[in-house]
């Protein structure tokens, strides 16, 4: 792989993240043909090599073979998917915005003056968070996937309205379980009284989440399924991070694994025991 | 979350064709999708008609199509399942030898169903006259038949001989949608290991993969075998002689090389599945015990609201920021901006011993001439240069004929292409002043400069930090 041939391979992966020369349900973005050619006549050292420049940007190549995720090779093509992700542990590099899904999930009328929600910051954080989750739900536990069952990405699917329907269930019934006392508050007030804008944070999120390339829109106006760069993500992110946000269990408290999130330390062996024993 | 487990054959099949059977029996004046309801005896009946087919396969394998006495079939059934009753057993094998109709259409020439029916294909057994003795009929046996296919994992190699008849009788025609199939086929079956390896605790169905796993990694070799075998064929030139006769014949168009190509991808296919279930078999043994977290995300939502807290919002963000595939949107580019930048032509010219030297142009062709005029020329513009930059970034091209360059004899603005190949001239590592950047835009500038057209790359600069 010569310098300019890596500075193509690199430009593609930034823009789309995935590289294939069969490409499913999709026209071939510009230059990934050539890019999947470039990958695919690369020897296992010089994979190695564009690895390592990979990770000095905080990324890494993930490559899935098409067959194994049922996808028929065509003549003259690799049948790869080269799919560019986060390497675990590092920070991107700084050219990288990691906040930038805040700015994403702004209300571009704000500026037109059409704006009706006086969201801050954490309201962003906090719908984006919950709404982030909801997604997951169809995508896994509505269909009784588990993260690492990528290949099964292309069965997850949501329709903007479904999606909208079972926000506003779980808000109803926040709303009839009451609000926690004091400080404790602060989320369910947010959520509470941005109940009546449910479609609007539903929009851009979903908006945001297509920016993303977690989601992709199909062929039903309004219904997206996830991305094969999303659903390796995500077997990764439940491996890892997601253990923060789950409930503790026993005597575990919340505040101890956010310090560890925050630090990126490994999660204790108590967790990990709680929930295998979750599902027995 | 319920463990899944895996189905008896008898049972997939029953329930891929149950709502075909539903549909059948649906009327389009029952409003919504027609289900019927499952009487509680279900399961029950099922497990007593399967049991008697299989029981009748085992006595026909030991003494031939022949008759068998209720009465022998009884006890048989009665040695697996202890409490299941003569009653019982009658009116099973009373609904199951009984026909029933089914109806059923095919498309004809004008576009139009043509409706048909039957009846002498849906009884499973006949009784003797008497009724005191039954015998599989043939559908029976199609169903057993059916139900082993679905157990013959990954027995492809059967399909694969189809593809030496197709060559060696000419029948061109059949062969690339015959590999499409087996293709397809084989990718189902790729897919399906993977799900397997991605989630190993379908233990019934990985047993069964690992216990087959001689027979399957046999059937896999044979089907390679054949695959070659074919290929072989099909690069022969008594094929070849075939083939143009036939194309000749038929006014095909697909070629031989289409035949060949799409033999070759089959045999990449087959090789692909063959080492994935090698994976799949070591994986599987390894992880077999291997319990599933189970990820209730709604609950986690609900969880994160009653555990609210003043740092919550803050550690949200960065757990957000963390699984969120980052976004960059640069306008523009330069190798510095990467990590771990290197310049190959400065590490040629150090390895050589050499001073780096920089990538510059004007009309004087002796080289060491053009580099000391270079950084004369440099010295002596550098602070208009950053007096300039001040103001913002600017385009190479606007610099060229905005600046008031201080100038020599024999020199022109021409002097100052190269800038952008050499900041650390300028800027000497930040020693004479803040660092100059010089971003590639993928511009281009024309510019007239001593009655010459110089086409140069029209990148942005500005100074940094």
């Amino acid at each position: 792989m010569t310098p300019s041939e890596s500075g193509l391979v690199f430009s593609v992966l930034l823009n789309h993240r995935t590289i294939t020369d069969n490409p499913q349900d999709r026209a071939p973005h510009k230059d990934e043909i050539d890019a999947a050619r470039i990958l695919s006549n690369c020897s296992s050292s010089q994979l190695l090599d564009f690895e390592d420049f990979l990770n000095a940007q905080g990324l890494s190549l993930h490559i899935i073979d098409g067959l194994d995720i049922g996808i028929p090779p065509k003549p003259s093509g690799s049948n790869k998917f080269y799919i560019l992700i986060r390497k675990r542990g590092t920070d991107p590099a700084a050219y990288f915005d990691q906040r930038w899904f805040i700015e994403g999930m702004r209300d571009k009328r704000k500026e037109r003056g059409e704006d009706s929600l006086e969201n801050s910051r954490v309201d962003t954080i906090f719908w984006f968070a919950r709404l982030w989750l909801n997604l997951q739900w169809f995508f896994y536990e509505k269909i009784s996937r588990q993260p690492s069952q990528v290949s099964r990405y292309d069965r997850a699917l949501v329709l903007t309205d479904n999606f909208v329907k079972v926000v506003n269930e779980g808000i109803e019934t926040m709303g009839n379980r009451g609000r926690p006392e004091d400080e404790a508050g602060v989320m369910y007030d947010v959520l509470w009284k941005g109940r009546t804008q449910i479609k609007t944070w539903v929009k851009r999120f979903l908006r945001t989440m297509e920016q993303a390339g977690v989601i992709e829109e199909t062929r039903v106006p309004g219904e997206y399924r996830q991305t094969l760069a999303a659903a390796v993500d995500m077997a990764m992110i439940a491996e890892r991070e997601l253990a923060y946000l789950m409930p503790p269990t026993g005597k575990d408290n919340i505040m101890p694994r956010s310090v560890m999130l925050l630090t990126g330390a490994p999660l204790p062996v108590e967790i990990s025991e709680g929930d295998s024993h979750a599902s027995n | 979350m319920s463990m899944p487990f895996s189905l008896p054959p008898a049972v997939s099949l029953l329930a891929a064709t149950s709502r075909l059977i539903d549909l059948h029996q649906s009327r389009r004046e029952d409003s919504g999708a027609y289900s019927p309801i499952v009487p509680d005896g279900a399961g029950r009946n099922l497990g007593i008609a399967l049991l008697t087919l299989e029981i009748l396969r085992e006595i026909e394998m030991e003494r031939g199509f022949g008759f068998v006495t209720v009465e022998e079939l009884h006890l048989h059934i009665n040695e697996q399942v202890a409490d299941v009753l003569r009653e019982e057993l009658d009116f099973i094998l009373e609904l199951i030898a009984h026909e029933r109709e089914i109806r059923f259409a095919v498309p004809n020439n004008a576009r139009q169903f043509e409706y048909r029916s039957t009846r002498q294909t849906t009884n499973l057994i006949l009784f003797a006259d008497s009724h005191a003795q039954i015998k599989m009929t043939e559908n029976g046996r199609l169903f057993l038949r059916i139900c082993d296919e679905e157990r013959a994992w990954l027995y492809n190699d059967a399909d694969t001989t189809k593809l030496i008849t197709a060559l060696r009788y000419g029948k061109f025609y059949d062969l690339p949608p015959l590999c499409r199939s087996i293709s397809l086929e084989l990718a189902s079956k790729s897919a399906m290991l993977t799900d397997l390896i991605e989630l190993p605790t379908r233990k019934e169905q990985c047993d069964t993969l690992i216990a087959d796993g001689k027979g399957i990694g046999e059937m896999l070799q044979n089907a390679k075998e054949t695959v070659q075998e074919a290929m072989k064929i099909a690069f022969d030139v008594r094929t070849y002689d075939l083939f143009e006769e036939w194309r000749e014949k038929e006014k095909a168009e697909i070629g031989l090389g289409n035949i060949q190509a799409e033999l070759e991808v089959l045999l990449k296919i087959i090789e692909s599945v063959s080492r994935r279930f090698i994976d799949f078999l070591s994986i599987a043994q390894q992880r077999r015990d291997v319990e599933v977290t189970s990820y209730k995300f709604l609950e986690i939502a609900d969880h994160l609201v009653a555990a609210c807290d003043a740092q919550s919002a803050d550690q949200l963000e960065k757990f957000m920021a963390s699984i969120i595939f980052p976004h960059f949107s640069i306008q523009w580019f330069h190798p510095s901006i990467l990590p771990g930048e290197i310049d190959f032509y400065e590490l040629m010219d150090r390895a050589n011993g050499n001073e780096p030297a920089p990538n510059i142009f004007n009309f004087t062709n002796k080289k060491d001439v053009v580099i000391k005029r270079f950084y004369a020329f440099v010295e002596r513009n550098r602070e208009r240069l950053y007096a300039r930059l001040e103001s913002g970034p600017l385009p190479f091209s606007e610099l060229l004929v905005s600046m008031d360059f201080e100038l020599h004899p024999g020199e022109s603005p021409l002097d100052f292409i190269g800038i952008y190949t050499t900041p650390e001239a300028v800027d000497g590592a930040g020693a004479w002043g803040a660092k100059l950047i010089v971003g590639f835009t993928g511009r281009e500038t024309t510019q007239n400069i001593d009655k010459a057209v110089v086409i140069a790359s029209d990148p942005l600069i500005f100074i940094g930090e």
